[in-house]
């Protein structure tokens, strides 16, 4: 217990020097950008004020009187509300009267008074002093060049400040976009380095700890902790040869001797139970193939989520027909894509049996890649529409092969566990690459954004070559019969899963993330920055929680508890969104909704394909995982438009209590359904955590 | 004293977490720098935007007198002189209702060329979605670029202004920034490695310790058990919990081959 606690101090004293470092790096940029920003902001001042200076000449020079001029209100008003950065206008004649001045609501009327009043004696010092920077611009009569007033543009003070609060916001958003993105490569790195060994010690120790005496470290280092690793495997064998010879002594004893025996024979054979003494010794598995397989989906996901925040302006700025508007130019290479990455999911399993796992992978993103590769070079919208097409079925596949081969592997290790790593690959992809790509595009250029997602797809297939489910079943001896898995899949249960559970998550994720999240924000009155930062929050939510969740379902074998806590989390999220009708309920929404999600991901997909198994029928599990992702994309795609017709007809709360209802009806419908499933009448080979021999 | 594999071991665990740091730190600078120069470019947007729309707000008002750009001197007079007044404007070009590119200023003499695909599709944007003039906004090689439609008497898209305005002030923002941030980096980085190689090998040493010692009792029949937990400075590395599995289960084992001796098996 000691140590632990001194683990988790040190731990807080990292995070405390990491925050103490981002600290500075938040100062060090406040410093260096704070004179480049106001120059900048001084600079607008002044090219405003020329422009309103030049308007007003106009009009003394035809002989209007400065207080006879009608509608000098109205125009800085109107250069007020286009020119966020800008505080307040004042024009005052040269005889001092303030002929007009304007300010944002956010300057308080004492602080008109006494900007008014120091306008008027033009104390250079004190304005300096006031919470105002202020540029100031001659107005002359418009002919021979006699000043008739001063034009004041004012603009605040800690401008900067605000400027670089925006920055420190951003840098937390950073600083977690590089932690996932770091934590991403050196997980891959960590298994194929000095790490390695040790992890696979930490994983022999647990095993054992566990009660788990049938797996080996078989570590071959010969440093203190590779040889105390081999004394422990010698122990075990030991241990096993020493079971196996009382177990013979009982059998080889006399009869009566046998049956004075007996409660021996029954505790040995416990034992044998318990602790995995009577199954052949395993190596402590390597996870290396696991973080290759991370790796892959990882860099292939992120390659489109770098192109996300501006491929639909990119699209529209291409030249397509004229006679299509920019949004549907937008809209269509984005369907096209959507639509082939849905199509090409039933195709997954009857590629991977007839390539194998290696050609599949490396074929799938080298498409995926070289499709990107193209888009970076094209100009032609219909090229885009038909590159679009090529990439989606490419990333679609590469996808769904990932998920067939973790769910191979997961028979071995925990399916829902596996799953997690897929979804937390795609999950992380999803919050580093917006950010990474939509900066890198406004600096560097959308050609270059794309080549960079396409280098990232084809790296992927470095580690796609030597892909091997080898560790995993083989399921290459089971028939594959199309007609069998659709006919296993309208299975009443499997249906209601699918119907009541799957199909209404999907919905209501897509619809609140993309229409209700961001229009709610607006609403509220917040930028489009802060709706990013809440989207955020659903995908940090189940980033940090689906591992865990899954761990815990392998661990304890169940799938209905966290299929139906997820669902119930998930509806409460929306029916707290329209109870709390504010920023804070957004914020709720989001964190909920991405926490209920999380939870119920990797066990309905596992309970899907062990429904399909327990069928005991020709029924291919593989492909009834293409096809629930098919109809589960399907669902998703839904879920904007049956938000748009809610907002219409109730408003964006009404949409929200929607939500919550259907999310709601669907769990217990499926709760009802699920009721009386056995689901320990289908079990994976073995889970390696050693929950069994507990 | 520490060893050559020891302290090469060392360097190996080390230099992962090290890597780590360092990646987040100089991303983490990155990311600011670009947000810093994101800054500055709007507001460098913000300014092209307003000469587009002097020359905008100039050439319909000629429109709406029904004279036609051709014949607007105002138009042509107005762009020399935003070219004049700031040095930072590089070209200022109209376009008529056709794409036809009828006026130009330029302050090198290297007039660049429009894609007239982009005005073709500038102007067939209705204009009656919003009381904002559609504009299409971009930045390339250290340049801002404006089109801005402009409208004549009765709404409908007359001509098309495009400002080139230099944008060097957002990149000196980024590479200041940067610079900066990544010197703080660097700083940060080396104290953050020194500080992380003295950890580990602090807590490698005193795991090597631990191994060492639950090996030498491991010799023992049964094994004992290392004196206390408070030995493992790794407690997600549960080794004395699984020592003292071992030692429970051979402890029993040796119970039973007791019993079946006294049974006489």
């Amino acid at each position: 217990m000691q140590s632990r606690i001194r683990f988790w101090l040190l731990g807080s004293l990292a995070a405390a020097l990491l925050v103490t470092a981002l600290a500075v790096l938040a100062v060090v940029a406040r410093n260096a950008g704070a004179t480049l920003v106001v120059n900048a902001l001084a600079r607008n001042s002044e090219t405003i004020g020329t422009a309103l200076r030049i308007q007003i000449e106009r009009a003394l020079a035809i002989g209007i009187d400065l207080d006879q001029l009608v509608g000098v209100g109205d125009v800085l008003n109107a250069e007020l509300l286009r020119h966020k950065e800008l505080s307040f206008f004042a024009l005052v004649a040269a005889n001092g009267d303030v002929i007009s001045f304007v300010g944002r609501d956010q300057v308080t009327p004492a602080e008109r008074e006494e900007m008014k009043r120091l306008l008027l004696i033009n104390n250079n010092t004190a304005l300096q002093e006031s919470s105002f920077r202020v540029a100031k611009m001659d107005v002359s009569d418009g002919l021979s060049g006699v000043r008739k007033a001063t034009l004041f543009i004012g603009f605040p003070a800690n401008y900067i400040d605000k400027q670089v609060n925006a920055v420190v916001m951003d840098l937390v958003v950073a600083v977690l976009i590089a932690l996932i993105l770091v934590a991403e490569f050196l997980r891959f790195l960590s298994q194929r380095s000095a790490l390695q060994e040790f992890s696979r010690f930490r994983e022999f120790t647990q095993h054992l700890k566990n009660g788990d005496l049938g797996h080996r470290g078989q570590l071959q280092a010969m440093d203190p902790t590779g040889v105390l690793s081999q004394g422990m495997d010698d122990r075990l064998n030991t241990v096993r040869r020493t079971h196996q010879e009382l177990v013979h002594r009982i059998e080889q004893a006399p009869t009566q001797i046998k049956e004075c025996a007996a409660p021996l024979t029954l505790r040995l054979n416990e034992m044998a139970r318990q602790y995995r003494l009577d199954t052949d010794p395993k190596e402590v598995r390597n996870r290396s193939e696991d973080a290759r397989l991370r790796m892959v989906v990882f860099l292939v996901a992120l390659s489109e989520e770098i192109c996300r925040p501006f491929f639909a302006v990119y699209a529209s700025s291409l030249d397509g027909p004229l006679a299509l508007s920019s949004e549907v130019l937008a809209g269509i290479p984005l369907t096209t894509f959507l639509l082939t990455w849905a199509l090409s999911q039933p195709f997954g399993a009857a590629l991977l049996r007839r390539y194998g796992a290696s050609k599949c992978l490396v074929g799938a993103a080298g498409l995926t890649g070289l499709g990107l590769l193209a888009t970076a070079a094209t100009d032609s919208w219909v090229g885009l529409v038909g590159l679009r097409a090529l990439t989606g079925f490419g990333f679609g596949c590469v996808l769904i092969f990932s998920q067939a081969i973790m769910l191979r592997i997961g028979r071995v290790t925990g399916r829902a566990r596996a799953m997690a790593e897929f979804v937390a690959a795609v999950v992380a992809a999803g919050i580093c690459g917006p950010v990474i790509g939509g900066l890198l595009a406004v600096k560097f250029g959308t050609t270059f954004a794309f080549a960079l997602a396409a280098a990232c797809a084809l790296a992927a297939i470095l580690f796609a070559k030597g892909t091997s489910d080898a560790q995993a079943v083989d399921t290459s001896a089971k028939p594959f019969s199309v007609k069998a898995t659709i006919a296993a899949m309208r299975h009443t249960r499997l249906l209601f899963l699918v119907v009541f559970s799957a199909i209404p998550g999907k919905i209501a994720s897509t619809a609140v993330l993309l229409m209700l999240v961001p229009l709610a924000t607006a609403e509220f009155g917040e930028s489009p920055a802060v709706a990013g930062r809440l989207l955020l929050l659903f995908f940090l939510g189940f980033f940090l929680t689906s591992g865990w969740a899954a761990k815990m379902s392998d661990r304890w074998n169940v799938r209905k508890p966290f299929i139906t806590v997820g669902g119930l989390v998930s509806a409460l999220a929306c029916l707290t969104g329209y109870a709390m009708d504010n920023i804070w309920g957004l914020f709720v929404v989001c964190s909920l909704l991405g926490l209920g999600q999380a939870w119920l991901s990797s066990p309905q997909i596992v309970l899907v394909t062990q429904m399909m198994e327990a069928r005991r029928s020709a029924a291919d599990s593989e492909l009834a995982l293409g096809v629930y992702r098919l109809i589960e994309r399907f669902g998703g795609a839904m879920g904007p438009i049956l938000a748009a017709i809610l907002i219409r007809q109730y408003g964006l709360r009404g949409a929200m209590l929607a939500f919550g209802v259907i999310l709601a009806v669907g769990c217990l419908v499926t709760m009802a359904a699920l009721w009386t499933y056995q689901e320990k009448t289908t079990v994976d080979l073995e889970i390696d955590d050693g929950a069994q021999a507990t | 004293m520490a060893s050559v594999p020891f302290v090469r071991r060392v360097v190996q665990l080390a230099l992962l977490p090290a890597i780590g740091v360092s990646a987040v730190l100089l991303f983490a600078a990155l990311l600011v720098s670009l947000r810093l120069e994101k800054a500055v470019g709007d507001l460098v947007e913000d300014r092209a935007s307003l000469i587009a729309l002097q020359l905008t707000h100039v050439v319909e008002g000629g429109l709406r007198f029904g004279i036609r750009i051709t014949d607007q001197s105002e138009a042509q007079r107005k762009m020399k002189s935003l070219i004049d007044s700031d040095a930072e404007v590089q070209t200022i070009a109209l376009f008529d209702d056709t794409g036809e590119r009828l006026m130009v200023q330029d302050r090198d003499g290297k007039i660049p060329g429009l894609d007239p695909r982009l005005v073709k599709r500038v102007l067939s944007q209705r204009p009656s979605k919003t009381i904002e003039r559609y504009t299409r906004s971009w930045r390339a090689h250290g340049e801002e670029h404006i089109v801005m439609q402009a409208r004549d008497a009765i709404g409908s898209t007359g001509a098309v202004v495009w400002v080139v305005y230099s944008a060097d002030a957002a990149q000196v923002a980024f590479s200041a920034t940067l610079d900066k941030l990544a010197e703080a980096s660097m700083v940060m980085l080396v104290g953050a490695a020194l500080l992380i190689f003295c950890l580990v090998f602090v807590v490698w040493a005193k795991w090597e310790r631990h191994v060492e010692h639950a090996h030498a009792q491991l010799g023992e029949v049964p094994p004992t058990v290392p004196a206390t937990e408070r030995a493992n400075p790794l407690p997600d590395v549960p080794l004395t919990e699984a020592l003292a599995q071992l030692a429970d289960v051979e402890r029993e084992l040796k119970v039973v081959g007791i019993k079946l001796t006294a049974l006489g098996a």
